[in-house]
């Protein structure tokens, strides 16, 4: 334990002082850094094998490290400027729990699979449309509590969910009319519209993610092009199987023997089972598969 | 010239100094006296040690980091430094603003030429 003189003491007990007084508006505890501030002359003492501290050796110490006036007074506004607008139930509402509402409903029922076409032939499509209300989900929790460390891979997420979600509502677009005629004059109709809100919502939600933890200024939100690409890509290895499946099974059918054999061995290779069955039996789906039929 | 370059690098340091102070802490705790001598040690940040012990009472006091004293075998108690949850966020934010803000700049810098 290193001993100080008590010219030693005095000296940093003057040194304290002015800093006592250059600190009142500083936001600092000033018995906190003279304890810091002794520790470190300690510690400094310590490595260079000092038993007794001297007057000369505070004056040393303390002259190389500084005088505390130089601070700054604190800011009056803390860095983090809470003023963001933050997306609120309308958007979770729409956003999420529409589209949820609309695959669990479908599942159930296969209501639009029997009576106009099936939005989600095989599991791997149900996985990728509860993608959307999953990224959004995210997007909405994440700047809601503030938290900007998920800030981009939300915005690859969120990407990704704009481009599923277009898909879709492009693929819903012929119903959307009489679903609005339908819920205009009857009050239902709103399952079809799933992937429109959740789209929009995903978009809105996106500029939400822009402006969150980038300042007022904004900054582009990474991950649009590449979440847009996924997305293109994921949809084009799960949609195009199907009408692979079709030409397949009409080369198959062919009456020209070559066609026909090519048409078997490129069903084998590359032809969906699912698409054959449903195609054979009607609209049944993953036959054996599906826990909610 | 001169003058005006030393004048920016002062406003520059003093609003990079906290973010430095919490990125430091980002991967581990640090004790005091190892924290302020790396953050005197960084080039261009021409800080010296009188001026880091108010500064990590202050993100103290506001709840940046946390602190607790730990006896050392080799001298005097170390005091460790630790960021908080709020702190950990504050820092993603500031580093985020950073990065946007330098974005912008080189932007500009870009068009300039």
């Amino acid at each position: 334990m290193t001993e100080w003189t008590n010219p030693a003491k005095a000296a940093f007990e003057r040194y304290c002082s002015r800093m006592r007084e250059s600190m009142v508006n500083s936001g600092a505890d000033a018995s906190e850094v003279i304890e810091d501030l002794k520790r470190h002359i300690e510690t400094e003492a310590e490595a260079a094998q000092l038993r007794m501290v001297t007057e000369e050796d505070v004056r040393r110490i303390l002259a190389r490290i500084g005088d505390p006036a130089l601070l700054q007074e604190a800011p009056k506004q803390s860095v983090v400027e809470p003023t963001q607008k933050r997306p609120g139930i309308v958007v979770l509402l729409f956003g999420v729990f529409l589209p949820i509402a609309a695959i669990v409903i479908e599942l159930a029922t296969h209501m639009c699979a029997a009576a106009f076409f099936d939005p989600i032939p095989t599991l791997w499509h149900v996985f990728l449309v509860f993608l959307v209300p999953l990224a959004n989900f995210g997007a909405w929790w994440a700047v809601r509590i503030g938290h900007p460390a998920w800030r981009n891979r939300l915005g690859l997420a969120n990407g990704l969910a704009i481009g599923i979600g277009a898909y879709y509502t492009l693929l819903y677009l012929p119903l959307m009319l009489p679903a609005v005629f339908a819920l205009l004059f009857f009050g239902w109709g709103l399952l079809p519209m799933a992937p429109l809100f959740s789209l929009i919502s995903a978009i809105a939600l996106r500029s939400r993610l822009s402006e969150f933890g980038a300042g007022r200024e904004g900054h582009r939100l990474p991950g649009l092009w590449c979440g847009l690409a996924g997305a293109a890509i994921a949809l084009a290895i799960i949609v195009l199987p199907v009408p692979a499946t079709h030409y397949f099974a009409r080369m198959a059918a062919s009456a020209t023997p070559a066609v026909s054999s090519r048409g078997i061995h490129w069903l084998r290779a590359f032809g969906q089972e699912q698409t054959l069955l449903r195609d054979c039996y009607g609209t049944g789906r993953w036959i054996g598969e599906n826990p909610l039929s | 010239m001169s003058d005006f370059f030393d004048n920016w690098t002062v406003q520059v340091r003093k609003g990079l100094l906290e973010l430095c102070i919490l990125n430091a802490l980002a991967e581990k705790e640090r004790y005091g006296y190892e924290l302020v001598k790396t953050l005197v040690a960084l080039q261009g940040m021409g800080v010296t040690e009188g001026t880091l012990y108010p500064l990590l009472s202050r993100l103290r006091v506001q709840g940046l980091i946390s602190s607790r004293l730990e006896e050392s075998s080799e001298g005097p108690a170390r005091k460790y430094y630790a960021l908080t949850r709020d702190g950990i966020r504050t820092m993603a934010i500031m580093n985020d603003y950073l990065e946007a803000l330098n974005d912008g700049a080189k932007k500009l810098r870009r068009k300039g030429t």
